[in-house]
Formats: structure tokens, sequence, C-alpha cells
């Protein structure tokens, strides 16, 4: 097993859409404490349960995974650079 | 009026007593969750742990260990008794497994099976479940439980035979026990001194076991077991049924009486199991008692480390 942390946004994305552990779980047919494993940090999915967890939420891969830290999604949305015009 | 009359039936009371627990569980469980924090209801699903506590599981794979260890010692204490290798244990121990043989075997095995079969039931479901119910995490789990299994089981087997040579090198007595070749014969009030000479492990006086010694006359190997017990006479077995007095001065048994008789035909220190039945007893408790713990050894790994 690879020691390299994978970051995620599972856990944002899961409150987005109102879900609990269990629904998510159920829907990527894998066990509800996994969900919370990858959720902490403490398990790194494979590549398929990758590929499925982007499926689920209509998303691409680097929008959910990074092997860096994510920014707060209100910093990556809000912040204004110098010189850049906020989008609305 | 008669008391007794007036009691409830013993179901009406048991159920009360029954309902009693149950409330009392409930009451506890809703104290304990009082004292949690607030959980969104997103994470209610983790609120209830599906696993024992972890120091639960640590106990009873202490207990499965525990087991373990005593079953095969009871084994070898069994295997090995008659030998002087057991000279250094103390009396009690060997006089209790001398008696209840068959309690001695089966006690600790029980234990053993109790333990596995509680540990199944907190570990079972990622250890005994049908991996197409895992999922991926779990089938990682289950694999790194039987690699790390595999390493223990590896590193057994590569001590095993050290440890073989070390037992046969210091405490193993090599001769074999035969009744049938041996005749007693008896002394009476004969005194056996400490001596020893030839590298033969020390005579007891005190000790109710079997003394092995070997002696050397006229260039050939006698074979000589004495029974010493404080309170009956020394019982002295050979091959040929004679004794040869300088056979035991010539091992350093310095105070053996001149006088003796001749005894009755009896049994010489014979081994155990020596029957159908009792070897079945024997190698069945060795053989469940390695089945289950080989069988439990990834539970235990995973129960140790909490792994879920």
């Amino acid at each position: 097993m690879s020691e390299t942390k994978i970051y995620n946004r599972l856990a944002v994305l899961r409150a987005e859409r109102g879900l609990s552990r269990l629904a998510l779980a159920n829907a990527l047919g894998i066990n509800y404490q996994t969900v919370g494993y990858l959720e902490r940090g403490e398990y790194n999915p494979s590549l398929e349960l990758a590929f499925r967890i982007s499926a689920f939420f209509e998303l691409p891969i680097e929008a959910i995974f990074s092997l860096t830290p994510f920014k707060p999604l209100s910093e990556e949305l809000y912040s204004r650079h110098p010189g850049e015009e906020r989008r609305v | 009026m008669d008391q007794e009359y007036l009691r409830p039936p013993l179901w009406r009371r048991q159920l009360a007593l029954g309902k009693l627990i149950i409330t009392m569980s409930l009451k506890c469980k809703e104290n304990s969750m009082k004292g949690q924090e607030y959980v969104s209801p997103f994470e209610v699903d983790e609120t209830s742990p599906r696993h024992s506590p972890l120091a639960l599981q640590r106990l009873v794979v202490v207990a499965l260990s525990l087991s373990f260890v005593v079953s095969l010692a009871s084994c070898w204490l069994n295997w090995i008794l008659p030998d002087r290798a057991a000279s250094w244990l103390p009396t009690w121990l060997i006089t209790m497994v001398e008696n209840q043989r068959i309690a001695t075997l089966l006690v600790p095995l029980a234990c053993l099976l109790v333990c596995y079969w509680i540990l199944r039931a907190m570990r079972g479901d990622i250890m005994v479940c049908p991996e197409r119910y895992l999922d991926e995490r779990q089938k990682m789990l289950r694999e790194q439980a039987h690699g790390s299994a595999y390493k223990l089981l590896k590193r057994a087997c590569l001590l095993l035979p050290v440890g073989l040579l070390l037992y046969n090198m210091y405490w193993h007595s090599p001769t074999p026990v035969s009744p049938r070749i041996f005749k007693p014969v008896v002394y009476s009030s004969a005194f056996v001194s400490q001596t020893n000479e030839v590298n033969i492990p020390v005579v007891d006086t005190l000790a109710g076991a079997y003394q092995q010694a070997n002696a050397s006359q006229t260039n050939e190997v006698n074979i000589t077991y004495v029974d010493v017990s404080p309170s009956k006479p020394v019982v002295i077995s050979s091959k040929d049924g004679a004794f040869h007095p300088q056979t035991w001065l010539s091992v350093g048994m310095v105070s053996v009486p001149r006088t003796f008789v001749e005894g009755q035909e009896q049994a010489a220190p014979s081994r155990w199991p020596n029957s159908p039945v009792s070897m079945g007893t024997f190698f069945g408790t060795l053989l469940l008692s390695l089945f289950f713990m080989i069988t439990a050894l990834p539970m235990t790994i995973l129960a140790w480390e909490g792994k879920e």
C-alpha cells in the first residue's frame, strides 16, 4: 500500500448532495465504513473506485482527488486575484 | 398463610428479571448517548460501531493465545511425564496431570474453542464473509491479515527445529520405555544418594516420579528405571530383572542395601498415550488446537490492531 496521501472532496460533495454515508456507499457498491475511511484520508481508493466516484458525482477526477491539499471551495470561488474580475 | 403460595411462578420471575435487565441496558445506553457530542445527520451511520471495543477484542485475543499455550503445554506434559525431563516442574502439577490426563487436555481445548467462536463472532465479518460481499478496502485488510499470519507461521516453523534441537540437547532423555522388557526388583527401605558421575539426572528421593538411569556394565548400556517415593520401597526395573549392585555403584548410588526381594511382575513406567482412545484424545487435542489457532490467526491480527 502506498504511503502517499490522496486528498479528496468527498465529504463536501456528499454534504452538498445531502447524501448519507450509507447512501453513497450503496450507490458506489462499497461498505459504508469505507466512505468514512476515504473522507478521512485513511484509505486511498483504487483507480477503479476513483472513476466510479467521479462518474457518480459527474465531475472530473482531479476535481475530487488531489495529491496536494484542496483549498476551501469558498476561497477558490470568491477569492479575488489582483486584476481579475469577479465572476458572477 | 403459606408464603410459598404467594410467590409468583418461576417463569414469571424470570420474565420480570429479563425485563429489568433490558430496561437497565436501555437506560445505560440512553445515558451514554446523552454524553456524546452532537453528531451531524450525515455521520449517523458511524455512531453505532459494528465491532466490539478494542480492549474487549484484545482481551479475547489474549485469552485465545493463553488457551493455545496451555493446550500445547498440557499435551507436552502428558507426553513427557514418564521422563525425568519433568523433574524441574512442581510436584502438584505433575500429580494433577497424571491423575487427570483427559481433563488437562480437554479443558484448555474447550477454552480455545470458546475464545475462537467469540472472536469469530466479533471479527468474522471480514475474515469469514464470502469475497463477493467485501469491498476493495475489506479485501485489502483480509489480505494484509493473511500476509501477517503467514509471516508469523513462517517464523514459528523456522524456530520449531531450533526448539526441538535445544529440547533434545538439554532436557529430553532419549531412552524409550516399554513395560514389557523391564522386570522390577523391589528394595525395602532403600536409600538413594544423589551422586552422579555419568551425567545422569540426579535421583530425587522426595519426588514421586520415575528416575531413569543409563549405567555401563561390562561394556554394554543397561537401562534401568527407579521409582522413588518417600513412603514406598524403591522399585528398580531393569531389562534382565536382576540387580547389579556394581551398576548402581558405578553411577554413584552409594547406599543401596544388599538385601533385596524379587518383586512380583509389575508394569514399569510406560509412556502415555498407550491405548487407541488415549492416543485419539491426545493427537486429536493437539490437532484441533493447532487447527483452531492457525485458522484464528488472521482474525487475531485484525482484532489486535483494531482494523475495521
